[in-house]
C-alpha cells in the first residue's frame, strides 16, 4: 500500500472515484430539503434521473462501496435497482449478464429443481388488514 | 477496484447486519470457490465482489418466484439465498413430510412461516409440527391453514419451542381449547391471532374455556371468524387489557353480554368489526362506551338498528372509519346518518351498504364531516340524483366515491363535473340509470379525475362474497343459505379503496354462499330481519 503519509487524506482502498463520487452525490441530493418534501413518486423520479446512466454491475459496485462506507441509503438505493433489473429473469439471463459460472452438476441442478416444485408455492397473500406473514 | 479477498465458509444465518459503519468490522467474503483472478476473455463475476449480506439485501428485494431462479444460479447464491430467507411458505402436505429435514437446511432463518394444505391431502402431522417449530425456534408468525393432522399435541410442540410467535393465524384447522390454550399460556410476545373455523372447539354446550394466559397482556388483535363455539374465546378477549382491534364474523351465539363485560372496564379498543352475528343496540351501546374507537364495521346485524349507531356516534368522537351494512332491513337510516354527521367530525372514511337514506340525511353529513375523503353508497333504493347532488355540491374534501347499484342516471353523475374539488376517482357500478356516455363526457371535463364505470354489467346479484378460503364446500351443505344478499358486501366496496394493484387472486374469491344461521337463535334472528321489512319493530322471538 505504500508508505505512511501524514495527510489529510483518508485512503479507500476498496472505493474508486467514480463511485465515490456518486454515493457523494446522491447523500447530497437525499439530505436536500426539498427533497425530503417531495412525494414518493417525485423521490423516485429525481432517484431514477440520478442513476440514469448506471448499469446493473455499477449498482453492484455502488452496493459494495456503501456498505463498506456505511452510507444506507446509498445501499438501499443500489440494491432495491439491482433487484429491479433482475425481476422475471431467467437463470440463464443472470448468469450470463452477471457472469457467474454455474457450479452446480447437472444433477443437482435437477434434484433442485424438482424440490421447488412442491415444496413452496411462493409468496403467501397477505391478509388485506393484517400482514399476518 | 481492489481484488477480493477470500475467506472460506458460509456465512453464519441470517445474524449479521448489513452496514458497516466501523471501518474495522468490515469483512469482505466471497463464494467459497475462489476466483480471485479474472480472465480478460472470461465474463466476469460481478457479484464476486460484494459480500454475502449485500447480495441478500438484493433479494430482499425480489419476490419468491425470483427468488427461487436466483438460488438456481451458483452454488453461493444457493446458499446465501437459503440463509437470507426469512419468509417461507409450503404446501404443508403429508408427502412433504419427508423433505422437511432438507428444507430447513437450506432454509435456516426462517421467522415468517405458512404451512396450507388442500382439502384433498392428508396434512402435516403433530410429529412434522413438533420438527418444524425446533428448527424454526426464532418463529414470529404462523400461519397454518387447513393443517388437519395436527392436534392440541403438535401445538403443545409449537407453543414450547417458538415462544417468540407475535402473530398466529390458523383457519380450517381441527385442534381444540387445549392447543389454543398451550399457546397463549407459552407465547408471551403473541399480538395478533385469528382463529377461523377451528373445529375442535365444536363438542357441544361444555366447551373448555379459551385464554386468558400470558399472551392476554400483549395480545393487541383478536380475530375470530366462523366459530360455532366462539363464546369460549370470552376470557381471552376479556382478559386481554391491550386489545386494540376486535373482529368477530359470522360466529354463533348472542355476542351483547360479551361486549358488555369486555367495556364495562377501561378499555382500549380501537377498531372493531362485527358481522353476521346475532348483536343487537345492547352490543352496540357497550361498544359505544369504546370513546377511542376509530374504526367501526358493522355488517348484516339484523337486530341493530339506529339507535345503537345513535350511541356509538354520540360517544365516540374519534371515529374515522365507519362501515355499515344494512342489509336492507331497514332498522337504520336517516336517523343513524344523522347522528353520525352530527358528532363524527373526524369521519374519513364511510361506507353504507343497503341503507336507505335521503337527502336530508346526506346533505347533512355532506355539509359537517368536513374530512371525509372517500365514501360508498350501495345498494340504496332511495339514493338517487338528488342525493348524490347533495354529495357532490357539500363534500369538500372528497377523493374517492363509489356509488353502487343505486338509482343514480346520467344527471346525478353530471354534478361531479364541479362538484368535489379533491375527487381523484369515481366509481359507478350496477346503476342502469348511467351510460358510458357521461362517463365520457365527465372524464372530458375533469382530465385529473378517474373515471370507472360498468355499463353493462349483469352480475349475478346472489353471490355473497366471502372470504373463505376452500373449506367453505364442505359446509354448504349443512348451513344452506337463508337469505341471499342482493347489495353486495362490504369487502367488495371496500376494495374499491385500496390501490388498484393487481393483487395476487386470493383477496375476493366468490365461493359459493356461506351462511352461519342455523342455530336455533340465528334462525330466529334471521326471521325478525324477513319480517322487519315490513317495517315492524321489537319483534321477540
Amino acid at each position: 500500500m505504500g508508505k505512511e503519509r501524514r495527510t489529510n487524506v483518508i485512503p479507500l482502498p476498496e472505493v474508486d472515484g467514480v463511485t465515490l463520487e456518486r454515493i457523494i452525490g446522491f447523500l447530497k441530493i437525499y439530505t436536500e430539503e426539498s427533497f425530503q418534501q417531495f412525494t414518493v413518486q417525485e423521490k423516485k423520479k429525481r432517484c431514477d434521473e440520478f442513476f440514469a446512466n448506471c448499469k446493473f454491475n455499477d449498482f453492484l459496485t455502488l452496493a459494495s462501496a456503501s456498505n463498506y462506507m456505511g452510507a444506507q441509503v446509498v445501499l438501499d438505493e443500489a440494491c432495491q435497482r439491482t433487484a429491479d433489473m433482475m425481476k422475471n429473469k431467467s437463470v440463464a439471463w443472470v448468469r450470463k449478464n452477471f457472469g457467474i459460472k454455474n457450479n452446480f452438476t447437472p444433477e443437482e441442478e435437477e434434484a433442485m429443481r424438482e424440490k421447488h416444485e412442491w415444496a413452496y408455492e411462493g409468496v403467501d397473500p397477505d391478509d388485506d388488514e393484517e400482514d399476518i406473514i | 477496484m481492489g481484488q477480493a479477498a477470500s475467506t472460506q465458509g458460509n456465512c453464519p444465518g441470517g445474524s449479521s447486519r448489513f452496514r458497516n459503519p466501523n471501518l474495522e468490522l468490515y469483512q469482505f467474503r466471497c463464494s467459497s470457490n475462489g476466483a480471485e483472478e479474472f480472465r480478460v476473455d472470461s465474463p466476469r463475476d460481478y457479484t464476486a465482489e460484494i459480500p454475502d449480506e449485500c447480495l441478500a439485501l438484493i433479494f430482499q428485494s425480489l419476490s419468491s418466484g425470483d427468488r427461487k431462479s436466483c438460488s438456481l444460479v451458483c452454488r453461493r447464491w444457493l446458499s446465501v439465498e437459503g440463509q437470507s430467507r426469512y419468509r417461507l411458505a409450503l404446501n404443508a402436505s403429508a408427502d412433504v413430510a419427508v423433505h422437511l429435514s432438507k428444507v430447513f437446511l437450506r432454509f435456516d432463518s426462517v421467522t415468517k412461516l405458512a404451512l396450507r394444505c388442500d382439502r384433498k391431502s392428508v396434512s402435516l402431522n403433530d410429529d412434522d409440527l413438533l420438527f418444524i417449530s425446533l428448527r424454526c425456534h426464532n418463529l414470529t408468525r404462523l400461519k397454518l391453514r387447513g393443517c388437519r393432522e395436527i392436534t392440541d399435541v403438535g401445538m403443545y410442540s409449537l407453543a414450547t419451542n417458538c415462544k417468540s410467535l407475535r402473530k398466529f393465524s390458523c383457519g380450517s384447522c381441527m385442534f381444540g381449547a387445549k392447543g389454543m390454550n398451550a399457546l397463549l399460556n407459552n407465547c408471551s410476545s403473541l399480538e395478533e391471532l385469528s382463529v377461523k373455523r377451528l373445529r375442535g372447539i365444536n363438542d357441544g354446550f361444555a366447551a373448555e374455556p379459551i385464554g386468558p394466559g400470558t399472551a392476554s397482556s400483549s395480545l393487541k388483535s383478536i380475530t375470530l371468524k366462523e366459530l360455532y363455539n366462539g363464546q369460549c374465546f370470552g376470557p381471552l378477549i376479556i382478559g386481554s387489557k391491550d386489545l386494540k382491534t376486535l373482529k368477530i364474523l359470522r360466529c354463533l351465539g348472542d355476542w351483547d353480554r360479551l361486549l358488555e363485560t369486555v367495556t364495562k372496564g377501561k378499555n382500549c379498543l380501537t377498531e372493531i368489526h362485527l358481522e353476521r352475528l346475532q348483536v343487537s343496540d345492547l352490543g352496540l351501546i357497550a361498544i359505544s362506551k369504546c370513546l377511542n374507537l376509530e374504526v367501526f364495521h358493522l355488517v348484516k346485524a339484523p337486530d341493530c338498528s339506529n339507535d345503537g349507531i345513535f350511541a356509538i356516534a354520540e360517544n365516540c368522537k374519534l371515529l374515522r372509519k365507519l362501515h355499515i351494512d344494512g342489509w336492507r332491513t331497514n332498522r337504520m337510516g336517516d336517523d343513524a346518518l344523522i347522528a353520525v354527521a352530527q358528532n363524527s367530525m373526524n369521519l374519513v372514511e364511510l361506507v353504507l351498504i343497503g341503507v336507505n337514506l335521503s337527502s336530508v340525511s346526506l346533505s347533512e353529513m355532506a355539509s359537517n364531516c368536513q374530512k371525509l375523503e372517500r365514501l360508498a353508497l350501495c345498494g340504496s333504493e332511495t339514493i338517487g340524483d338528488d342525493e348524490i347532488s347533495c354529495v357532490a355540491t357539500k363534500c369538500k374534501a372528497l377523493k374517492k366515491l363509489c356509488i353502487k347499484g343505486c338509482r343514480v342516471t346520467d344527471a346525478g353523475i353530471e354534478a361531479f363535473a364541479f362538484g368535489c374539488p379533491n375527487l381523484v376517482k369515481i366509481k359507478v357500478k350496477k346503476c342502469r340509470g348511467v351510460t358510458s356516455d357521461v362517463a365520457d363526457w365527465l372524464r372530458a371535463r375533469r382530465v385529473s379525475l378517474s373515471v370507472n364505470l360498468d355499463a353493462d354489467e349483469i352480475e349475478a346479484e346472489a353471490l355473497d362474497l366471502s372470504t373463505s378460503d376452500g373449506g367453505v364446500q364442505d359446509d354448504v351443505a349443512a348451513f344452506p343459505p337463508i337469505v341471499s344478499d342482493l347489495s353486495g358486501s362490504i369487502r367488495d366496496v371496500a376494495a374499491e379503496f385500496d390501490a388498484p394493484s393487481t393483487s395476487n387472486g386470493g383477496r375476493l374469491p366468490v365461493k359459493s354462499r356461506f351462511s352461519l344461521f342455523t342455530g336455533r337463535n340465528l334462525m330466529a334472528c334471521a326471521f325478525r330481519r324477513l319480517s322487519n321489512a315490513n317495517g315492524n319493530s321489537n319483534n321477540t322471538l
